[in-house]
C-alpha cells in the first residue's frame, strides 16, 4: 500500500472522529475539523470553477488565441485568429458583467436585464419540460382503469418474475396493481380537497379532507423512515471505513487516532475546570 | 463458549448498563452511545440474518440489464459526491459488475463536481477487475459544469459537450465513441443515472427523457427514494435501487456481497433500537403525564 492511500486513510479517520466528537460536546477538535472542511470544500469548489467554467468555457474559445498571437508577435496571422475567436461568447460576457453592478446603486438597474434573460430562458426551458415529464404523466398514472386483461397481468408477473395477486373475471382480471390505483386516485382525491380553501371544511368536504390528511401523514411516515434509513447508512458506511482503517496496514489509525482525541478532550475538559474554579 | 458469542454477550451488557445509564440521567449523549454499539457490534460480527428479499424496482434493472446483448451501451451518470458514498458506491459497483460481466460498455460522467473523483476510482478498479480496456470497453467522460444544460447538449452532440473526456483525450478520437457512433444520448441503449439530490434523476427525466424517450434506470439515496417511486410506477423509469437497501438486493441477485449486504444486518439493529427507544419514550410520557 502506498504512503498517499494511507495518509489518506489516517486523514478520513481524524476528520470523522474531529465531525464526531462534537456528539460529546462542542470542542477544539470538532472546531478544527469543521474549518478543514469548509475550507478544502469552498477552496476545491473555487479552483474547479474558475478552471472549468472560466478558463475552458470563458477564456480559452474567446481570449486564449489573441493572447497566444500577442504573445508570438506574428501580427500576419490576425485576421485567422479573429475568426478563431468565439465572438457569441461576448453576449454571456456582458451579461454576467452586468450582473455584478448589483452594488452600485445608479447602474443596478442593468442588472434586471441579466436576471431577466437568466429567469426567461430558465423558465423557457423548464416549464414545458416539466409538464411533459411530471404533469402528464403522473395525471395519466393516476387515472387507470380497475379491470384489466388477463394476459396483461400474466405478462406483468413474467416481467416482474413474482406473483401479483389478482381476481380473474373470465379474460379479463381485477389485479393488487390495479387496487393500488385506486388507492392513489381516493389518495390524490381527497388530499387535493384538503388543499381546497375555497369551502369550507364541513360535511362530506371535511370527511374527505380528513381522509386526505391521513394519506398526507402516511406519505410523511414514509418519507421520514426513508430518511432514517438514509442517515444510518450514512453512519454505517463511517464505521466500516474506521473498521477497516484500524488494521494494520493502515498503522491501526482508527485506534491511535481515537485514544489521542480522547486524551484531548480530557485535558480540554480539565483546563476548562480549571479556569472555571479561577474565575 | 464460542469468541463471537462471548462478543454478543459481552455487547448485550454494555447495551444494557447504556439503556439503565440513559434513563437515570437521561442524558441524549447515552443514546448516540447505543447507537454506534448497534451499528459497530453487527458490522465488526454480522448477524447473518435472514436472506434479502429482493423488490420488483430493482428486479426490473438487474432484468434490463441482464437482458442487453453484449456490446450494448450503457450511460451511467454519477450524480452524488463522496457524502453520499456508503448508499450510492455498493449501487455503482454492482451495476458496473454486472454491466462489464455482460460485456456492455460503459460510458460514465457526472454532474456533481465533487464526485468526479470517487467515480473514476469506481470505474478503474471494476474494470481492472473485469479485465476491461480503458477507451475500448468503458469511457469516463468527467464532469462538465451547466448542470441541466450537460443534458441538453449530450441530446444534441455529445463531443461537443464533453470535447475532452476525464483523462484529456479527445473524445472525437476515443475508439468506443466512434465504433458505437455514440455521438448522442438516443444511441445509448439504456441510461441509468446514480443521484443524490439535484441534478439527479429527476433532472435527467425532464432534460433527457421526455425528449429522447431513452430507457431509464435510477440509483438513489433513501431520502429521495420516496419522491422516485411515482416514476417507477408511471413507467418513467423501469428500475430503481433505493438506498444501501437497495444495493444490498442488487448484491444478493449477484451473489456478490459487499457494504450493501454487509450493512443491512447494522440497519435492522439500529431500527430495532430506534422501535425501542420511541416505544419507551412513550410509555414514560404517558406515564409521566397520568402523575
Amino acid at each position: 500500500m502506498d504512503g498517499w492511500t494511507i495518509f489518506g486513510a489516517w486523514v478520513a479517520v481524524g476528520l470523522t472522529l474531529a465531525m464526531y466528537s462534537f456528539l460529546y460536546k462542542d470542542n477544539p477538535i470538532f472546531k478544527l475539523g469543521e474549518h478543514i472542511y469548509v475550507g478544502v470544500s469552498v477552496g476545491y469548489s473555487l479552483t474547479r470553477i474558475i478552471f472549468e467554467y472560466i478558463i475552458k468555457k470563458w477564456y480559452s474559445p474567446l481570449l486564449e488565441p489573441l493572447v497566444n498571437l500577442i504573445r508570438e508577435g506574428n501580427w500576419d496571422r490576425l485576421g485567422p485568429t479573429l475568426g478563431e475567436m468565439k465572438w457569441a461568447l461576448l453576449i454571456p460576457t456582458v451579461l454576467g458583467f452586468l450582473l455584478l453592478t448589483r452594488p452600485f446603486k445608479k447602474i443596478s438597474w442593468l442588472s434586471r436585464i441579466a436576471f431577466a434573460f437568466v429567469v426567461g430562458t430558465g423558465a423557457g426551458l423548464a416549464i414545458p419540460k416539466i409538464i411533459g415529464t411530471f404533469f402528464l404523466p403522473q395525471l395519466q398514472d393516476t387515472v387507470r382503469p380497475l379491470v384489466t386483461s388477463l394476459e396483461k397481468v400474466k405478462a406483468l408477473e413474467a416481467a416482474q418474475g413474482a406473483v401479483i395477486p389478482h381476481i380473474a373475471l373470465g379474460k379479463y382480471a381485477v389485479s393488487m396493481a390495479e387496487f393500488n390505483s385506486l388507492i392513489i386516485l381516493v389518495g390524490v382525491i381527497c388530499v387535493l380537497i384538503y388543499f381546497f380553501f375555497s369551502l369550507e371544511h364541513k360535511g362530506i368536504v371535511h370527511r374527505a379532507s380528513r381522509v386526505g390528511i391521513t394519506f398526507l401523514m402516511i406519505s410523511f411516515g414514509a418519507a421520514f423512515g426513508f430518511t432514517t434509513m438514509g442517515r444510518i447508512s450514512l453512519l454505517i458506511g463511517r464505521c466500516d471505513d474506521l473498521i477497516a482503517f484500524s488494521r494494520p496496514e493502515y498503522y491501526y489509525a482508527t485506534p491511535l487516532l481515537l485514544g489521542l482525541f480522547v486524551l484531548v478532550l480530557v485535558g480540554v475538559g480539565i483546563l476548562r475546570r480549571e479556569k472555571k474554579v479561577k474565575t | 463458549m464460542s469468541p463471537g458469542i462471548l462478543f454478543y454477550a459481552v455487547s448485550g451488557i454494555v447495551f444494557l448498563a447504556l439503556l439503565v445509564l440513559l434513563f437515570i440521567y437521561q442524558d441524549r449523549r447515552f443514546v448516540f452511545a447505543l447507537m454506534a454499539l448497534a451499528v459497530i457490534v453487527p458490522l465488526l460480527q454480522p448477524f447473518a440474518l435472514p436472506g434479502i428479499a429482493v423488490s420488483p424496482e430493482v428486479k426490473g434493472l438487474y432484468k434490463k440489464i441482464d437482458s442487453m446483448p453484449p456490446g450494448s451501451t450503457l450511460l451511467l451518470s454519477f450524480d452524488f459526491d463522496p457524502a453520499s458514498k456508503p448508499e450510492l458506491y455498493p449501487m455503482a459497483v454492482c451495476i458496473l459488475r454486472h454491466a462489464f460481466s455482460r460485456d456492455i460498455k460503459v460510458v460514465a460522467m457526472g454532474l456533481w463536481l465533487p464526485g468526479t473523483g470517487i467515480a473514476e476510482e469506481i470505474m478503474g478498479r471494476m474494470a481492472r477487475e473485469a479485465g476491461k480496456t480503458k477507451w475500448e470497453d468503458y469511457v469516463y467522460l468527467g464532469w462538465a459544469p451547466g448542470t441541466f444544460n450537460v443534458i441538453i447538449g449530450l441530446g444534441q452532440d455529445l463531443y461537443k459537450t464533453f470535447p475532452k473526456d476525464y483523462y484529456g483525450r479527445d473524445t472525437r478520437e476515443i475508439p468506443l465513441l466512434k465504433k458505437k457512433n455514440l455521438g448522442t444520448l438516443a444511441k445509448f441503449d439504456y441510461v441509468v443515472c446514480l443521484a443524490a439530490g439535484d441534478p439527479g434523476i429527476e433532472t435527467w427525466l425532464i432534460y433527457g427523457q421526455e425528449k429522447h424517450q431513452f430507457e431509464m434506470g435510477g440509483g438513489c439515496t433513501s431520502v429521495i427514494a420516496p419522491k422516485m417511486y411515482a416514476f417507477l410506477r408511471s413507467g418513467q423509469l423501469n428500475g430503481l435501487l433505493g438506498g444501501m437497501k437497495g444495493a444490498a438486493e442488487y448484491e444478493s441477485l449477484l451473489n456478490k456481497p459487499g457494504l450493501g449486504i454487509r450493512g443491512m444486518d447494522a440497519q435492522s439493529t439500529t431500527h430495532f433500537l430506534i422501535i425501542i427507544l420511541i416505544l419507551i419514550s412513550n410509555i414514560l410520557y404517558f406515564a409521566t403525564r397520568k402523575k
